[in-house]
C-alpha cells in the first residue's frame, strides 16, 4: 500500500446484501475522498437505505463484498465502533435527555469527562446557531432545531464520516433550501466526509460533489452532479434527472458526441450520453428536459415534431403543458401562458439540449 | 348538549360516590362509638388505641409486605422481558398475548384451586411463602404485561441505532436509553405486582398453607363474630390511607419522569 496518500475516506467493493429472495444490493463499488460530499440518490427499494445501514453497521451484508474505512475494514465491527455518525430522517433525538444531553451523549459513552464534554457540545450547538439552548426539552424544538440538535449531536463525536439519511425529509419546502445552504457551508469549513441519501433532485444537484445513482441494487451511474443531470448514462438515470421525454429507436449516425437517432416519428440529433462510444445500428433511447421544449420552434431546433395540447397547467412563470402526439405524450414547460387546449402545436428542441445513449438491456 | 354533559358529568359523579362513600363511611365507623351499629357518630379513638396495643395483625402485615414486594420484582423483571420480546415477534405476537393475558378471565378462587393443586401435586412445592408468591405473580403478571406493553409497544428502536451509532455499547444503550424510557411501563408493572399481591384473598386461601396474609387475617377476624370487629375498620382505613399515599406518590413519580 502507498504510504504518502492517505487511503480514501470510504472503500466499499462488490457489496452484495439481499432479503430473503430479493436483492438490495448487487456487486456496489463505491470510492469516497476525505472532505467529499457524496449523494446517493434512487428510487424507494433501489438499496439506498440498505447501503447506509451497512456503512453504519445496522445490517451486516449477507452476499459478501468489502467494506473499509480510512483502510480499515469495517464489516466486523459494531455500529458503536465504527467511526461514523448518523443524522438519522426522524433525527431519532433521546426525548427523556435535554437537548445538551442528546448533544454530549457520544462523549458520555466515551467516558469524556463532563466539564470537557459540556465545553464540546456548547461549541457544537454554537455551530449549528443554537447557542444556550442545553436545558430544552426535546418535546419544545421545532423541525429546523431538532435537526439542527441531530447534527450537533453526529458532529460532536467527530467522525470520519458523517451519514445523512434523508436529512431534509420531515422539512417544509423554505426550510430545506435554507439548510442546503447551510450544510454545505458547514461541511466545507469542517472538511468532513459526507454521504448521504435522498430521494429529493434538487438538493442531489444542488449539495453534492458526486451523484451516485442507484437502482435495484446497482450503481446505474457515478459521477459529478452536473454530468450526470446533462449526460445520464442509461434512460433510467434520464427518467430519474426529470429529462421524461424519451423516444427509443435506432443509432444511425455517430461521430464526435454529436448522434443521430432514428426514431417512429423521424430522425433526431442530440448529444451522446452512453457510458461507451456510441455505434450505428444499435438501440438507443433519446430524452429531453421538458423545460428544453419549445412551442412555436425556429430554425435552431433541428428536432420537430407536432402535437396536440391536452391539458395545461398554470404553474405561476410558466405552464406545464402537455402535448398528445402519435408517439406518446411531451410535457413541455412554456412562458407563454395563454390558454393552449385542443390547438395542434409543433414544438421542438436543440440537438444540444437533447440527450442520446444506449438503451440499456433491460 | 347540555343534556350530554349533564348525563356525562352525574355519571362521573354517581361513580365517584360509589367508590369514595363506602371508604369514607368505613372511617367514619372507625372512630365511632358504635362501630357494629353500622352508623357512626360519638367520636372516640379507642379502637385505634386498642390496635395499637393488639400484635395479631402485626406478623400477617409483614407477611403481606414481603410477599408483596417479591411479587412486584417478580412483575418488573417478567413484564420487562415478555414487553420488549413480544413487539419484536412477528407471527407469535398476538397468540403469545392472548394467552399471557386469558388468566385474567378465570375466577379467583377457580385459580387458587388449580394452584393448589398443581403446585401441591405436580411441582412439589409446599404451601407457604413461596406458593403464595407465584400464585400472586400468576394473578398480577398479565396486569404487569398490560402496563408494560403500553411503552415497549410504541418504543422506538431507531433510539437505541441512534446510540450504538454514537458508540454506546449494548449495555449503555440498555440503561441510559432502553431503561428510562420504558420506566413508566416498569413501574406501572411493580405497582401493580405490590398492591394485586397485597390485597389477593381468593387464591391465598387455597395457597397460604401455614402463612397467615393481611386480606386472609381480615377476612378471618371479620367472618368471626369476634369483639375484634372494629379494630378491623381502623386496620383497613390505616391501609387505605396508606396505600393511597403510595399509589399518590408513584403516579407523580410517574409523571416527573416521563415529561
Amino acid at each position: 500500500m502507498d504510504q504518502t496518500t492517505p487511503s480514501p475516506a470510504l472503500q466499499v467493493e462488490r457489496l452484495s446484501h439481499a432479503y430473503g429472495q430479493v436483492t438490495a444490493l448487487d456487486a456496489v463499488e463505491l470510492a469516497v475522498d476525505r472532505g467529499e460530499l457524496l449523494t446517493i440518490v434512487g428510487p424507494s427499494g433501489s438499496g439506498k437505505t440498505s447501503l447506509l445501514r451497512i456503512l453504519a453497521g445496522f445490517e451486516t451484508p449477507n452476499r459478501g463484498g468489502r467494506l473499509r474505512i480510512g483502510g480499515k475494514d469495517m464489516l466486523d465491527l459494531p455500529p458503536d465502533r465504527r467511526p461514523v455518525a448518523t443524522v438519522f430522517q426522524h433525527y431519532a433525538l433521546f426525548p427523556h435527555l435535554s437537548v445538551g444531553e442528546n448533544v454530549e451523549y457520544g462523549l458520555r459513552v466515551r467516558g469524556v469527562s463532563r466539564p470537557q464534554r459540556r465545553a464540546r457540545a456548547a461549541e457544537a450547538l454554537e455551530i449549528m446557531r443554537l447557542p444556550g439552548r442545553e436545558a430544552r426539552r426535546i418535546g419544545q424544538l421545532s423541525g429546523g432545531e431538532r435537526q439542527r440538535v441531530a447534527f450537533a449531536r453526529a458532529l460532536v463525536t467527530e467522525p470520519d464520516i458523517l451519514l445523512l439519511d434523508e436529512p431534509m425529509g420531515a422539512l417544509d419546502e423554505p426550510l430545506r433550501r435554507a439548510l442546503e445552504a447551510e450544510i454545505r457551508g458547514l461541511q466545507r469549513t469542517l472538511g468532513t466526509t459526507v454521504i448521504q441519501v435522498t430521494h429529493g433532485r434538487e438538493e442531489a444537484l444542488a449539495m453534492s460533489d458526486r451523484l451516485v445513482v442507484l437502482r435495484a441494487g446497482r450503481v446505474e451511474q457515478d459521477a459529478t452532479p452536473r454530468t450526470v443531470f446533462e449526460r445520464p448514462v442509461t434512460r433510467f438515470v434520464a427518467g430519474f434527472m426529470g429529462l421524461t421525454n424519451q423516444m427509443t429507436g435506432r443509432i444511425v449516425s455517430a461521430g464526435n458526441g454529436q448522434v443521430s437517432i432514428e426514431t417512429a416519428s423521424g430522425r433526431f440529433d442530440g448529444q451522446w450520453s452512453g457510458a461507451a462510444p456510441a455505434r450505428p445500428g444499435t438501440h438507443g433511447f433519446l430524452a429531453v428536459h421538458p423545460e428544453k421544449l419549445r412551442l412555436d420552434p425556429d430554425g435552431a431546433c433541428s428536432n420537430q415534431l407536432e402535437g396536440r395540447v391536452v391539458q395545461a397547467f398554470y404553474q405561476g412563470l410558466g405552464s406545464r403543458i402537455e402535448l398528445e402526439t402519435e408517439f406518446g405524450v411531451f410535457i413541455a414547460i412554456s412562458g407563454c401562458n395563454e390558454s393552449l387546449g385542443g390547438t395542434i402545436n409543433r414544438f421542438g428542441w436543440t440537438a444540444g439540449d437533447c440527450v442520446i445513449g444506449n438503451l440499456d438491456a433491460t | 348538549m347540555a343534556t350530554l354533559r349533564f348525563v356525562l358529568l352525574s355519571g362521573s359523579a354517581g361513580i365517584l360516590l360509589l367508590i369514595y362513600v363506602p371508604v369514607l363511611w368505613l372511617a367514619l365507623l372507625s372512630v365511632g362509638a358504635e362501630p357494629l351499629s353500622g352508623l357512626p357518630g360519638g367520636f372516640t379513638t379507642v379502637w385505634y388505641l386498642a390496635l395499637a396495643s393488639n400484635r395479631n395483625w402485626v406478623q400477617p402485615a409483614i407477611s403481606s409486605i414481603e410477599i408483596a414486594l417479591c411479587v412486584a420484582l417478580l412483575c418488573m423483571l417478567a413484564a420487562l422481558a415478555a414487553g420488549r420480546g413480544l413487539p419484536r415477534m412477528r407471527r407469535a405476537r398476538v397468540p403469545i398475548t392472548l394467552a399471557f393475558l386469558l388468566p385474567l378471565g378465570i375466577p379467583g378462587t377457580v385459580t387458587g384451586l388449580m394452584l393448589f393443586a398443581g403446585y401441591r401435586f405436580v411441582l412439589g412445592i409446599h404451601m407457604g411463602f413461596w406458593s403464595l408468591v407465584l400464585s400472586h405473580f400468576v394473578w398480577a403478571f398479565p396486569f404487569a404485561l398490560i402496563s408494560m406493553l403500553v411503552v415497549t409497544s410504541r418504543f422506538d428502536h431507531g433510539l437505541l441505532d441512534a446510540a450504538a451509532d454514537l458508540g454506546a455499547s449494548p449495555r449503555q444503550r440498555f440503561w441510559q436509553i432502553e431503561c428510562p424510557l420504558l420506566m413508566p411501563g416498569l413501574v406501572g408493572a411493580g405497582l401493580f405486582g405490590f398492591l394485586l399481591s397485597f390485597t389477593e384473598l381468593p387464591r391465598s386461601i387455597f395457597v397460604s398453607g401455614a402463612i397467615q396474609t393481611l386480606p386472609l387475617f381480615n377476612w378471618a377476624e371479620a367472618s368471626t363474630q369476634s369483639s375484634q370487629v372494629p379494630l378491623i375498620f381502623c386496620l383497613n382505613t390505616l391501609l387505605t390511607v396508606l396505600s393511597t399515599a403510595a399509589s399518590v406518590a408513584m403516579i407523580g413519580l410517574l409523571g416527573r419522569t416521563t415529561r
